[in-house]
């Protein structure tokens, strides 16, 4: 009961309302769908928090979302030790520039009197919840190891039976608790996405990329 | 010593479940209508659930119609012995064998000292997957492959390692045996560690050693090998590479890899923060002079 629970209505339950409530929030107050960006208050602690952060989180995300869209060629490449270590090794250096950066978050989060005022209670619970994926995803990496072929055959199967409507918990069910830790963490933070700052990785600003420059003044000399 | 299979327990598989809602009130013309039609769909699912049980517990062992494998060939085992007798020793069969029965005395004598172990199957399970024999049995039909007999060449432990380590893919698409297993003779920074080292696996297994991982009966297994099963003659040479090595001391971890992953984050570090240096002047420096 509690493994249907775990693995199948828990996941629905994230996912249903991650989409619910951020189509609500979306609809019913527009301008809150931010970072809440606190780089004015300060910055030197945030350059590395967050690049960090972004660089190495991405990269992961990066590679759990190619490894669930073509499950067969990952295990293709990882056919080849050389090419298995190869992207082995990768993650787990992009993993633990993240997980050096998340803690740098945290850090600022804690000391900077500044951020602390501006920090609520789901900042927390969103830093400590991505502190726990990072952690638990490094050391399933490191203690279960090569996790990029065994995602691909036993994680990647299952994800696709929930969004097929047809679940197969038995694919994860004899898995090890660290794995399933890190699986259940992950659907954690899709169920918090909607409640927490974390909604902005939905309307992330890739025009940035391509809109012309602009210099933003933030303070001009003899204005005062 | 004789080898002697051991396998914990295996899960129940999830059961169909047949909706009652057609009897819960009173049967009308049309309803009695749909009567053979919804008993030729539940006879047609059972043979499908009892089907996949046989390949999920009985098959890494049996055949049926196939040939030997570790344990006999099922096929017209109704005519051989009683069902009552069979289901017995499918539910429970290390008991009859520790008791003393004198039919399952002798079978173990003609199949080398392999135990059948205990599969946690139930009686009308049992019964089922009788069922299913007998059926197969009349109309002629297989079901699994038997097992290979020819000695390994030394050509055959080579491609086993070469399965094992992925640098040969199984013919099915299925993961190459390190991703979570390690054994000896593998070479760089080992195989997994999700799974057992195999290095051992043929002093565990023995001659059944072939017949496990061409159908895998553990459950994390399962789920993957079920739809993409390693082929007869790719599993004899898995086994035969593992035999190769079984005298052998089990893998040790190899720590390159945390290590260089350390390495990685401090070079990573370094690089962001030389490249970050100017981050904020870099872009104004030459924005502004055109503002």
């Amino acid at each position: 009961m509690l493994d249907k629970f775990l693995w199948v209505g828990f996941p629905y339950i994230a996912l249903a309302l991650a989409v619910v409530v951020s189509i609500l929030r979306f609809t019913w107050k527009p301008f809150s769908y931010s970072s809440l960006s606190s780089q004015f208050l300060e910055n030197k602690q945030l350059f590395w928090g967050s690049g960090l952060w972004h660089w190495g989180i991405l990269w992961v995300l990066t590679g759990h979302l190619v490894a669930f869209l073509i499950p067969r060629q990952i295990l293709a490449w990882n056919s080849a030790p050389f090419r298995l270590y190869l992207l082995e090794t990768s993650g787990l250096i992009m993993a633990l520039l993240a997980l050096v950066g998340v803690v740098a978050l945290m850090v600022r989060r804690g000391s900077s009197s500044r951020v602390k005022a501006v920090t609520s209670t789901m900042d927390w619970v969103l830093l400590c919840l991505l502190l726990l994926q990072v952690t638990t995803g490094i050391d399933t990496a490191l203690r279960y190891r090569w996790g990029s072929s065994w995602y691909a055959s036993n994680a990647v199967p299952y994800l696709w039976s929930l969004l097929l409507l047809s679940p197969r918990p038995e694919l994860i069910q004899p898995l090890p608790w660290l794995p399933k830790i890190h699986i259940l963490s992950g659907f954690s933070l899709i169920l918090i996405i909607p409640f927490t700052r974390l909604v902005h990785f939905l309307v992330v600003p890739i025009s940035y990329y391509w809109r012309k420059p602009q210099v933003v003044i933030w303070n001009r000399k003899g204005l005062r | 010593m004789n080898p002697k299979l051991i396998f914990g327990p295996i899960p129940r598989a999830a059961r169909r479940e047949v909706p009652c809602s057609v009897i819960s009130k009173p049967a009308r013309w049309p309803d009695l209508m749909l009567v053979p039609a919804l008993l030729a769909a539940g006879s047609i699912g059972q043979a499908q659930d009892a089907e996949a049980q046989f390949r999920k517990t009985c098959m890494s062992c049996h055949t049926i119609g196939a040939g030997k494998k570790v344990g006999p060939d099922l096929k017209d085992l109704g005519k051989r012995r009683p069902h009552e007798w069979s289901a017995k020793f499918i539910i429970g069969p290390i008991a009859m064998i520790d008791g003393g029965d004198p039919t399952a005395t002798a079978l173990l004598r003609e199949n080398n000292g392999v135990k059948m172990p205990e599969l946690g199957v139930t009686a009308p399970e049992a019964q089922a997957l009788l069922k299913l024999i007998d059926d197969y049995s009349a109309q002629g039909k297989t079901l699994g492959t038997a097992a290979i007999s020819r000695p390994a060449t030394p050509e055959d432990i080579r491609r086993g390692r070469l399965y094992f380590t992925g640098d040969l893919r199984f013919k099915s698409g299925a993961p190459a045996c390190m991703s979570c297993h390690r054994a000896q003779g593998v070479g760089g920074w080992g195989g997994g560690w999700l799974g057992p080292d195999l290095t051992g696996a043929t002093a565990k297994y023995g001659a059944g050693l072939s017949g496990v991982i061409e159908n895998p009966s553990f459950p994390t297994m399962q789920g993957v090998f079920i739809k993409t099963p390693a082929s007869a003659e790719e599993a004899f040479q898995v086994a035969a590479y593992l035999k190769s090595v079984g005298s052998q001391p089990p893998a040790k971890r190899d720590v390159a890899f945390p290590v260089l992953g350390v390495v990685g984050l401090i070079g990573g570090m370094v690089l962001g923060g030389h490249l970050g240096r100017k981050r904020l002047k870099g872009v104004r420096k030459n924005l502004k002079p055109r503002a």
